[in-house]
């Protein structure tokens, strides 16, 4: 062999590449959730659970639609448990509709509350980072993944979830279950498209729309709501949450 | 070289294709050092080489279905984590430069080159290094897939999703690009 080449595969052993991951859990993980969709969450699922392809969420505000669906929901008073109908939910070309890319210290300067930098088990830090201003008190996306193939995606906003609020706007096929997430109240939405309604900090009633996403843990912490979303189980959202500082 | 014995391979493959989850994550171990390492010198990032490989292994399960008889796993794997690793520093709005670096110098007193090897001094190395980041993009592709990787020229091909012939014409021009490099350096 000629020696410029010897060379060339010398200088690949004395490369320093980062030190390969173990890929077989999270593959048998995966395919064995094609396999078979509803196996039961285990611990060395969360990583591959969370790994799938995953979903995401719009935030937007519709007035009309919001003012409309509650007074069919007839939120202050009645006792409407489930509803038929949803506001559409126009979606943008962009898919995602997450505000503007930021950096933590943009985020931090732009937004009324202390951001809780998450750092998720298994998931490490995101990979990108969204401000959505329309929110009152400005809304903080945190991503991992790519935009174009969100794998979790970790949203925190000045709110208050109301239990009666959060229980008026159940869609067909959706279903709402209050959970404990560190001792902090918190809602486990999981089925079809949703609405979550809440309070902003003046105490308007405030909407979120979440796309795609079959399921969402909406839990508080002080005055904040996180949220977290994607495609995975109850077990994986509670463990991730738990994980958030 | 990583892999396996071709008719072991081919068995683990057709026990995969059949349903047999145990010999898909045998073929997982065997070829996830090579799939993340050829991730990631497309992609340019751990992160999405990580990605890239497990998406890769879990897109060759489904499409195993199509897998050519008897045909080599390697080559077919690693050009569908080299599909996912390129859309996703595309995606990222990277160029496809390789951004590597040498390790630390090894440690002294490991076991004598063998006699027909001409080890590089350190700075030679670090020169031979910076001649192929001068490369075109597509270049260094090869180069690395060819050398760093110690694909053949077939796996190279397929990896890269090349005909051999343009994988042979870009290796000749970039080694001869590399020995013009080389020779300035020392003149």
């Amino acid at each position: 062999m000629p020696e410029l080449e010897r060379h060339l595969r010398e200088l690949g052993n004395a490369l320093e590449l980062p030190a390969a991951p173990d890929l077989v859990d999270v593959v048998r993980a995966r395919i064995s959730e094609e396999r078979e969709p509803r196996i039961r969450i285990r611990r060395s699922l969360v990583l591959a659970t969370a790994a799938l392809g995953l979903a995401l969420a719009a935030a937007m505000a519709v007035p009309q639609a919001r003012t409309a669906i509650l007074e069919f929901l007839h939120i202050r008073g009645a006792s409407v448990e489930k509803v038929q109908t949803l506001p559409p939910v126009s979606v943008p070309n962009s898919g995602l509709n997450l505000g503007e890319p930021v950096t933590l210290e943009e985020a931090r300067d732009a937004v009324s509350f202390e951001i809780a930098q998450p750092e998720l088990t298994g998931l490490g830090r995101p990979d990108s980072i969204f401000l959505d201003r329309a929110t009152p008190g400005g809304q903080v996306f945190f991503l991992w993944g790519m935009e174009a193939r969100p794998r979790v995606l970790l949203s925190e906003f000045r709110g208050d979830l109301n239990r009666e609020l959060i229980g008026k706007q159940v869609g067909p096929g959706t279903t709402i279950e209050p959970v404990s997430v560190q001792g902090a109240p918190g809602f486990w939405v999981a089925g079809a498209n949703h609405v979550v309604y809440y309070l902003d900090p003046d105490g308007q009633i405030q909407e979120e729309t979440i796309r795609l996403s079959r399921n969402a843990l909406l839990w508080e912490r002080n005055d904040l709501t996180l949220r977290i979303e994607g495609d995975f189980g109850k077990g994986v959202a509670l463990e991730l949450a738990r994980s958030v500082p | 070289m990583e892999g396996r014995p071709l008719e072991e391979e081919n068995d683990l493959v057709e026990q995969a294709k059949r349903g047999n989850a145990r010999a898909y994550e045998e073929l997982v171990r065997t070829y996830q050092g090579i799939a993340f390492r050829t991730a990631y010198l497309v992609a340019g990032s751990a992160d999405e080489a990580r990605d890239a490989a497990q998406e890769g292994f879990v897109k060759a399960y489904r499409a195993l279905g199509r897998f050519r008889r008897g045909a080599p796993f390697r080559p077919w794997l690693l050009q569908i984590v080299a599909n996912e690793a390129r859309n996703r520093r595309r995606s990222a709005g990277r160029r496809a430069t390789l951004t590597l670096r040498l390790a630390a110098a090894e440690p002294s007193g490991g076991a004598a080159p063998s006699p027909e090897a001409t080890l590089l001094a350190s700075d030679e190395r670090q020169r031979l290094l910076q001649a192929v980041s001068t490369l075109r993009e597509e270049e260094q592709l090869v180069i690395a897939c060819r050398y760093f990787l110690d694909l053949s020229e077939d796996e190279t091909a397929q990896t890269l999703g090349l005909r051999r012939g343009t994988v042979k014409s870009r290796l000749s021009r970039a080694l001869v690009r590399l020995r013009v490099d080389l020779e300035k350096a020392h003149a």
